[in-house]
């Protein structure tokens, strides 16, 4: 079972939560980080998320937008959306500025399964803007840094100038994690790796494979060849989890939009157990 | 702590260590170790190429040279990767140039003495060359993820 | 309403007292919604007389036609089923589900009052009675329940229809969801040449009864309700083996009959439309010219619309074939993950509203002709 949300289900689903924005980072071209604040002080107590989890980012006559959520759960009062400009919402999300006021619903979804990791190895596999999801699990695995073994994050993009937080990767690098990053198009300046992140995998050192979690979030593809690395170096299926990517438009499992098979990826997902959607990942048009 | 022997590495690395005990052992047995230091060559594009290397640990890059564009850096290699195949299944001249990004250790098998060793004893040279051709497959897809340019749609 | 069964006993409803049902419920508040006449076919719309029921009329169905004929009988359930179905009284086609408003302090998020309309339905068939358990699940069974749908069929009253006859569509025999009504129902009829055999099937329906002018039934009105139901179940042709369906289904994604039946659909979206358990919809901003107080207005939607699976760096089922795979792999296979029962109660509409014809009960068989399907438990490239 993946773990579910921790906060009741919304009296009404429907009804969103004004949200205020308190400051705004870029991060690369065309993503930037948007720390939202609750208007509503009753709100902001009650507010907690999982690693993983998403919310509905709403701008009233624009629409809705399923944006995974960035920060560190742990972090009360925090709460960070790292959002890639890629249609009407998000589009219009980036020409606002700090203090504007919208609407959220949540948080949804299914999480990183952080009570399974701990007790062994980690290693996650992710890609370009597929790090955002990541980064709670990331600051949840530190938290809890002691519980676990080796650390390791994998992460690519298309070059340099595609890798998301790369001013923090010096901090998660001193709390223990290793940090190996790839680019599948180096350029001039770039002195670190070149070639895809499954990549990465194949070569890293793995010493306990059947007591390593391996947590994907990133292009369908490169999550299905990350895992069937992982497998072929003796990780068992059911400790490689996947973050899937669908239309979503109610997030919570009424509209139909973002089925994939038996699961809806609003509510059974986006976190979804690898072995439990693999025989669909590679169906075309599913 | 002692250095490894070829013998031992050889049972780590990802190219050797589904191999027999028997066949790592034949294999160090032609094996050099070899040291690069940032900046290293180890094959020159279009130079002929005499010795397979197998990495041990540390990162080799591989550029093509492109008119106008200079040296492209198509892929870098780690531990358990091999380098400069087209010394044993090419016609010796070296497709890319590999260099050491950094402290590098590497394990070179000379040309001649591989070919010798897999043609003389089948149960030695089937096995190795199978790796071969694996290492040559896992080559190959992630050269297709590359040019699958997966994350084309969150470039500008 | 309640649906709990009673030990209530069948009793005799005269032709001429069935108005004084229709009265009793207005009385008490509901909307009463029935079966009537309208652009040469039977729909549902709000009733307040027996003389707006479709007396003496019937429809003959089959693939890709619906037809009204006279009858040569003053029936007024004397039909099947036609385009309409209950969901648009329960997850109506179009709903406000929120709004906003800008004030100075910044955008004010509402939902809107439930509806408070007590919807009472005449003529549920028992294929339709399975249809709203289904959506039950649907809308209510999860950890979120739809306030809109939740409240509507809090409210409502259905009296039930049992079927006399059965169209050459029908195939609820198969989806053991009929034709006889068993459950879920408040009331139900059996209609015969003069009146109705009427059973209450929860506490809100036994309370109805005892106020209507019902007469003790004898044993040769019993035996003629069983004939006429009875009749339903002989008239039945069509059927679906759904032995096994899920995994036959799933097994074969790749099935050549996928991409025959693609080339024929239209991706019309009728089946879903007139399909009683399809529950797919879309939500759009509908702002004043200010763009200062905007509802979000929830429209029913299709998986057959290419936009359906649409994401910013591409849609997902790109072509008909795979979104008809979508559909009928979600209704009869997935359906069984999600909501532990079949998305298909049998009713042929999606059938008979096909304007190519296309019958699922074919294309399930023919699927069904290689049983050998591959296992796709592995994952492991060929």
């Amino acid at each position: 079972m993946n773990p579910v949300s921790p906060c009741l289900p919304n009296a009404d689903p429907w009804l969103a939560h004004t949200v205020r924005i308190a400051s705004i980072t870029d991060e690369i071209q065309d993503v930037a980080t948007y720390r939202l604040e609750f208007v509503d002080a009753a709100i902001a107590d009650e507010f907690s998320f999982l690693p993983g989890q998403f919310n509905m980012l709403y701008l009233p006559g624009v629409g809705e937008a399923a944006i995974s959520i960035s920060s560190d759960p742990q972090q009360r009062g925090v709460l960070d959306h790292t959002v890639r400009v890629a249609g009407n919402v998000t589009g219009e999300l980036a020409r606002l500025n700090a203090g504007a006021t919208f609407g959220l619903r949540g948080p949804f979804g299914s999480a990183w399964p952080i009570d399974e990791c701990v007790g062994g190895d980690v290693v996650i596999v992710t890609g370009g803007i597929g790090l955002a999801p990541l980064r709670p699990a990331i600051h949840e695995l530190l938290n809890r840094r002691d519980e676990c073994g080796q650390l390791t994050l994998l992460y690519g993009a298309r070059e340099p100038s595609g890798l998301l937080y790369t001013n923090e990767f010096d901090d998660w690098r001193q709390r223990g994690f290793d940090v190996a990053v790839t680019v599948d198009r180096g350029t001039d300046a770039w002195k670190g790796n070149v070639g895809v992140v499954p990549q990465l995998l194949d070569r890293m050192p793995l010493e306990n494979p059947e007591q390593t979690t391996v947590l994907c979030c990133g292009p369908e593809v490169m999550m299905w060849f990350a895992a069937r690395s992982a497998l072929g170096r003796g990780v068992p299926a059911e400790r490689i989890w996947v973050s899937l990517e669908r239309n979503m438009n109610c997030a919570i499992g009424l509209c139909g939009h973002c089925q994939f098979g038996p699961s809806f990826i609003c509510k059974d997902g986006p976190v979804l157990r690898y072995d439990q959607v693999a025989p669909l990942l590679r169906v075309e048009g599913f | 702590m002692a250095q490894p022997t070829i013998t031992e590495q050889l049972a780590k690395l990802q190219f050797t260590k589904d191999l027999s005990e028997l066949t790592r052992t034949a294999l160090a047995g032609i094996a050099q170790q070899r040291t690069l230091i940032a900046g290293d060559i180890v094959c020159r594009e279009g130079q002929s190429s005499r010795e397979l290397f197998l990495i041990a640990s540390g990162h080799v890059a591989l550029d093509m040279f492109v008119p106008g564009r200079g040296q492209v850096r198509i892929l870098t290699l780690g531990p358990g990767e091999v380098l400069a195949w087209s010394s044993i299944v090419g016609n010796h001249g070296s497709t890319a140039t590999g260099t050491a990004v950094e402290e590098t250790h590497v394990i070179a098998f000379r040309d001649e003495e591989f070919m010798q060793l897999c043609q003389s004893n089948h149960d030695v040279g089937y096995p190795v060359m199978r790796e071969l051709a694996k290492a040559i497959s896992r080559r190959l897809v992630s050269t297709r993820l590359q040019l699958l340019d997966l994350f084309a749609h969150e470039s500008a | 309403m309640s649906t709990e069964t009673t030990t209530e006993t069948e009793v005799f409803l005269p032709k001429a007292e069935l108005q004084s049902l229709i009265d009793c419920l207005l009385g008490d508040g509901f909307t009463v919604v029935g079966p009537t006449v309208d652009q040469d076919a039977i729909v549902y719309g709000e009733i307040s007389s027996v003389d707006a029921l479709p007396r003496g009329w019937t429809d003959r169905q089959e693939a890709a036609k619906y037809r009204l004929e006279r009858r040569d009988d003053d029936a007024l359930f004397g039909f099947v089923v036609g385009p309409h179905s209950w969901k648009k009284y329960l997850f109506p086609p179009l709903t406000t589900l929120a709004s906003a408003q800008k004030t100075d302090d910044g955008w004010q998020m509402r939902t809107p009052e439930p509806d408070s309309t007590k919807y009472a339905f005449l003529g549920v068939r028992a294929c339709e009675l399975a249809a709203i358990g289904i959506q039950d699940r649907v809308f209510t069974g999860g950890p979120y329940v739809d306030p809109v749908y939740d409240t509507r069929r809090k409210n409502a009253f259905i009296i039930a229809v049992n079927c006399t006859q059965a169209a050459p569509t029908c195939f609820c025999s198969s989806m053991n969801t009929g034709p006889q009504c068993s459950s879920g129902f408040d009331l139900a009829l059996t209609e015969l040449a003069d009146g109705f055999v009427i059973e209450a099937g929860s506490d809100a329906g036994s309370s109805v009864l005892v106020r209507l002018a019902t007469q003790p039934i004898s044993t040769e009105q019993t035996s003629q309700a069983d004939a006429a139901r009875q009749q339903a179940v002989d008239q039945q042709t069509k059927q679906l083996d759904t032995a096994n369906i899920r995994d036959v289904l799933l097994g074969n994604l790749e099935h050549p009959r996928w991409q025959e039946v693609g080339a024929k659909c239209l991706g019309c979206t009728n089946c879903t439309m007139v399909c009683p358990t399809c529950f797919c919809s879309s939500v759009e901003e509908v702002s004043d010219l200010a763009g200062e107080n905007v509802e979000r207005q929830r429209h029913w939607d299709s998986c057959f619309n290419l936009s359906f699976s649409y994401m910013s760096h591409g849609t997902t089922r790109n072509t008909i074939t795979h979104r008809y795979r979508q559909w009928l792999t979600h209704k009869l296979a997935s359906w069984h993950d999600q909501f532990g029962t079949s998305g298909c109660v049998g009713c042929g509409r999606c059938i008979t509203w096909c304007p190519v014809g296309i019958d699922l009960t074919e294309e399930v068989a023919a699927i069904r002709g290689n049983e050998d399907y591959c296992d796709l438990t592995t994952g492991e490239e060929a």
